[in-house]
């Protein structure tokens, strides 16, 4: 009897240190990020301007609204299309450059600093120097095109030409910074594999394959997962190159969530393309999860 | 499995803490609680005594007032402390506390505020359709028969700007006019008169283009550059008229009448024929992109807001000397518009339903809109007030001030005068007649659906 009161009393001592340790962190996380998200939710079924406190219930009426509009729909396709570039030009370019500086070849450290400088600029600064760069008449690429008489528009952040020109900047931005993350991953690949490998015959793609690859799939999986919900939330870039204006062609989920709330005041309307997003980044992180940890246990 | 559940917390942190940086705008705190429908805005007039402002009246309580203003630069700021510290001299009980507001950040700020029930006594706003948002959620004090007593301080045209339906709001501080700036040199080389009419206007830019040079700059990748030729065009076909009943709808106007038809032909016209530099949509205003064309003699004319006279001045000292020269946009022959009606914009101080101190605020705006504010505001920062009786010291200020004196109205900025929803489509679709991606027809069109779902209430 004795004994386990001891030991219930021990156990609850245990608890309290964790809870003391957990709380400040949890109280920050609850009342920036939970309590943010609650609220959102709760905004969301609301007619409300954001200018006072006037608002009024009207259920499930903005996610309907939301539903049917099309700019939203037109903004989560270019969300996509960043996500599959993010995906399929910006992992594997990472990779490659993260293999570069991994590798033994000269210079390596200045290489290193010189990819990852991209990641070092603020947002703005770096949208500001690319819309220099971008000018349809003073630009490096203006001039570029016109010096080699290559017959298609400067206009470069305008109409269809838009979207891509700055999923490039975003490209030259992100990639070093997974960069970083591949490098660090590839650091953890222990020597000695490759040793026992090269004795064995293997040849450097064969180490790549069977080695490299297989010992960096969690890290892969973590920056996909980051790179996803990165995607899906974008926001910085598009603003700032669009002049604050993005239309159809450069309209993301998160400007369009932007000029709802706060150009047009309808808090309530973007708040439900808050609730959206949220619900659309859950569902594509779960799903993404779920599918790339199976093929991890089959393995 | 573990592993799996550890996922899983992994990606509702992540998702979590993604949504806490986009959620912004769902996530701001009310602590007023809320009110059934919008209140009118309160009127105050009942407690003030109307005939006299002095000081007689006012509290000999120790009170602080906050004013927010936009005023960040070092010129514009230093005419609005020289103001309160006047005020501040002749009420040393009363303690002023100015708060300076990047521009854009401030809107948010702002609204922000509002809906927590923690705004300023006194704000600045730009008039129109984003204040009105304010005044109708009862934000907003009505100041309207103060200001009529001490309306012939101001121009009719300054204080017009800031009237919304049928009452005055805010005192302006600065006034603005948009006029056609031109490179004089370029005339001057050119043989060219200042066009009085379109057809002039075109004229001249036929013979500018056969010199090599582009007639117009612009920068439009924000939207608005390009609206200001929009609205002048159309101001100049059918009069202030076309667009106020369109707005009021009344009078069978709508936003389809054929003065926005026929601007829209007119600016598409002006493209095909090159009078606009190449890709004028992707040129950013904000980084310069426009201005160095017109500051580096490659376009004759730029269409912009008075913001125009202290960029150039801070950016291109001698061409702002010796090149930069405005006239007022040439009027239509044949058109129902006229040279009176001009387009232009302002900024003007309103005091909040919730200040407790509504005569010492109003005092405190009137102080920091008057005559002495409005020589400081030209002489520091070159910016015009919209106040009767100041010197204006260079030809440049003094034409700008013309323009003022003698408009009998002066046109806001659409995207600051209709409600928001239609300003941002407004900006959308000359942006895209800019860009050819609509036609005249459905740009207007399209401005008439949104027009029979927000203003047909």
């Amino acid at each position: 009897m004795e004994k386990r009161k001891a030991a219930s009393n021990d156990r609850w001592k245990k608890t309290g240190l964790v809870i003391l340790f957990v709380f400040p962190a949890l109280f920050f996380y609850g009342t920036f990020n939970l309590l943010g998200i609650a609220r959102t939710f709760y905004y969301s079924t609301m007619n409300w301007k954001g200018i006072s406190a006037n608002k009024s219930f009207i259920g499930l009426a903005n996610y309907i609204a939301v539903a049917q509009d099309l700019n939203f729909w037109n903004a989560l396709k270019n969300n996509m299309i960043l996500v599959a570039v993010s995906m399929f030009i910006q992992m594997p370019g990472a990779l490659l450059l993260a293999l570069l500086i991994n590798s033994k070849i000269r210079f390596t450290k200045f290489f290193r600093t010189v990819f990852f400088m991209p990641m070092l600029l603020s947002t703005v600064a770096t949208g500001i120097m690319w819309i220099l760069f971008y000018d349809p008449n003073f630009g490096l690429l203006a001039k570029l095109v016109k010096a080699l008489h290559i017959p298609i528009s400067t206009a470069f952040l305008q109409g269809n030409t838009a979207l891509p020109s700055i999923l490039m900047v975003i490209c030259w931005q992100f990639i070093p910074y997974y960069m970083i993350i591949f490098k660090a991953g590839l650091t953890n690949v222990p020597e000695e594999l490759y040793e026992a490998a090269r004795i064995d015959g293997a040849n450097s793609w064969q180490c790549f394959i069977n080695i490299t690859m297989p010992l960096l799939i969690p890290t892969i999986r973590t920056s996909a997962v980051l790179q996803l919900v990165g995607s899906l939330k974008y926001f910085d870039l598009f603003y700032v190159m669009m002049g604050g204006a993005p239309n159809a062609n450069t309209e993301l989920m998160a400007t369009y969530m932007y000029k709802k709330g706060f150009t047009e005041f309808q808090m309530g309307y973007a708040s439900t393309i808050a609730a959206y997003m949220f619900i659309i980044c859950f569902a594509f992180a779960c799903i993404f999860l779920y599918f790339t940890s199976r093929k991890g246990e089959e393995a | 499995m573990k592993k799996r559940g550890l996922a899983l917390l992994m990606v509702t942190a992540m998702t979590v803490t993604s949504l806490a940086g986009c959620s912004g705008g769902g996530t701001t705190p009310t602590t007023a609680a809320p009110a059934p429908t919008a209140a009118p805005a309160v009127d105050i007039t009942t407690e003030a005594a109307p005939a006299d402002t002095g000081s007689a009246e006012l509290t000999k309580d120790e009170i602080t007032l906050t004013v927010w203003h936009i005023a960040i630069d070092e010129t514009r700021h230093k005419s609005v402390t020289n103001a309160t510290e006047r005020f501040m001299e002749k009420y040393p009980n009363i303690k002023v506390i100015e708060v300076a507001n990047e521009n854009d950040p401030y809107k948010t700020k702002l609204a922000t505020a509002m809906a927590a029930g923690e705004e300023p006594d006194i704000f600045v706003s730009w008039g129109g359709g984003w204040l009105e948002s304010f005044i109708d959620e009862g934000k907003v004090l009505d100041i309207d028969e103060q200001i009529t007593e001490i309306a012939d301080e101001y121009y009719e045209s300054a204080l017009s700007l800031f009237e919304i339906k049928g009452k005055k709001y805010a005192l302006p501080y600065a006034c603005g006019p948009a006029p056609v700036y031109y490179n004089k040199q370029i005339y001057a080389d050119l043989g060219l008169e200042v066009p009085q009419t379109l057809a002039e206007l075109e004229a001249n830019c036929e013979k500018i283009k056969a010199a090599g040079i582009t007639p117009f700059a612009l920068g439009n990748s924000s939207q608005w550059p390009g609206a200001l030729t929009f609205i002048y065009l159309s101001l100049r076909e059918g009069g202030k008229d076309a667009f106020l009943n369109a707005y009021n709808r009344e009078n069978g106007g709508t936003f389809e009448d054929e003065s926005f038809i026929k601007a829209g032909q007119k600016i598409q016209e002006w493209v095909d024929k090159g009078y606009y530099p190449e890709g004028c949509n992707a040129i950013n205003y904000d980084t310069g992109g426009s201005r160095m064309l017109f500051y580096g003699g490659m376009t004759a004319h730029i269409v912009q807001t008075n913001g125009m006279f202290s960029n150039c001045r801070s950016e291109a000292p001698e061409f702002y000397e010796n090149n930069l020269g405005t006239f007022n946009y040439p009027i239509i022959e044949g058109g129902k518009g006229t040279a009176k009606e001009i387009l232009g914009g302002g900024n003007a101080y309103s005091i909040s339903a919730s200040c407790k101190y509504p005569k010492e605020a109003f005092e405190l705006i009137h102080m920091l809109t008057d005559k002495e504010f409005g020589q400081d505001s030209v002489d520091i920062a070159g910016v015009i007030s919209g106040v009767k009786g100041v010197t204006m010291p260079n030809e440049l200020t003094q034409e700008a001030d013309d323009l003022v004196k003698n408009a009998d109205y002066i046109q806001n900025f659409y995207d600051q005068f209709l409600p928001a929803d239609m300003g941002a489509l407004h900006k959308q679709t000359t942006y895209d007649l800019f860009g050819k991606t609509t036609t005249p027809e459905k740009a207007a069109a399209d401005m008439e659906a949104l027009a029979k779902k927000t203003l047909d209430q």
